[in-house]
């Protein structure tokens, strides 16, 4: 049933999974896939995207582990990034945030998906995402009378 | 220390692949917009000029 999915998306997935473990073997909480990555799986590929936004406490440990993976963090001109790229899956990493949503996000809600050998993927709750999205929304904005 | 994978439950992800197709058929066609990218960082935009320097075409 992976054709629900792009298979390169699936690959993405399964190649943060494994980051992921890397991670959690060192007794660290899993990272959570937020932003357009997230959004992709709850659409079943609607939308595509090949930049994955990661909520982590422990940036340095999941830079660690990309690094293992192979991703390199681009230089040059115009590459003042934090991200992180793989040329050969043509992928993308970057941790956006410490803490999920700010912390407003219940860590209980987000979804843990098993990739089998590759290990496991923690997702944003669809419900905490349309939340953020709506709470972004101008029309959530006080408004002036 | 907690994980995710202790403490919270684990779908695999053929199942979850499976109910996200039922709910796609079930829905019919969605029209999704894409991200405008306006409040994009420059760390983000940098990442993605990078990524598309691969050839990647997302």
């Amino acid at each position: 049933m992976e054709a629900t999915y792009r298979p390169e998306f699936v690959s993405a997935l399964r190649t943060f999974a494994r980051a992921s473990g890397v991670m959690t073997a060192q007794g660290f909480e899993a990272p959570i896939l937020v932003g357009g990555a997230a959004v992709e799986i709850f659409t079943a590929s609607a939308v595509a995207t090949g930049d994955l936004d990661i909520v982590t406490a422990r940036h340095e440990a999941f830079e660690d582990a990309l690094k293992g993976l192979g991703f390199v963090k681009p230089s040059g001109p115009g590459m003042s990034t934090r991200g992180w790229i793989h040329a050969d899956l043509q992928l993308s990493f970057e941790v956006v945030s410490n803490v999920l949503l700010d912390g407003l996000a219940d860590r209980q809600r987000v979804v843990t998906l098993d990739f089998g050998v590759d290990g496991t993927a923690a997702i944003i709750s669809v419900e905490d995402m349309i939340a953020d999205r709506m709470g972004n929304s101008p029309l959530a904005q006080p408004r002036k009378c | 220390m907690t994980t995710a994978s202790k403490t919270l439950k684990t779908i695999p992800f053929e199942e979850f692949a499976a109910d996200m197709a039922r709910r796609k058929a079930a829905a019919g066609p969605v029209d999704v917009p894409r991200n405008s990218g306006k409040n994009r960082t420059e760390s983000k935009r940098a990442l993605l000029k990078a990524l598309e320097q691969t050839g990647a075409r997302w």
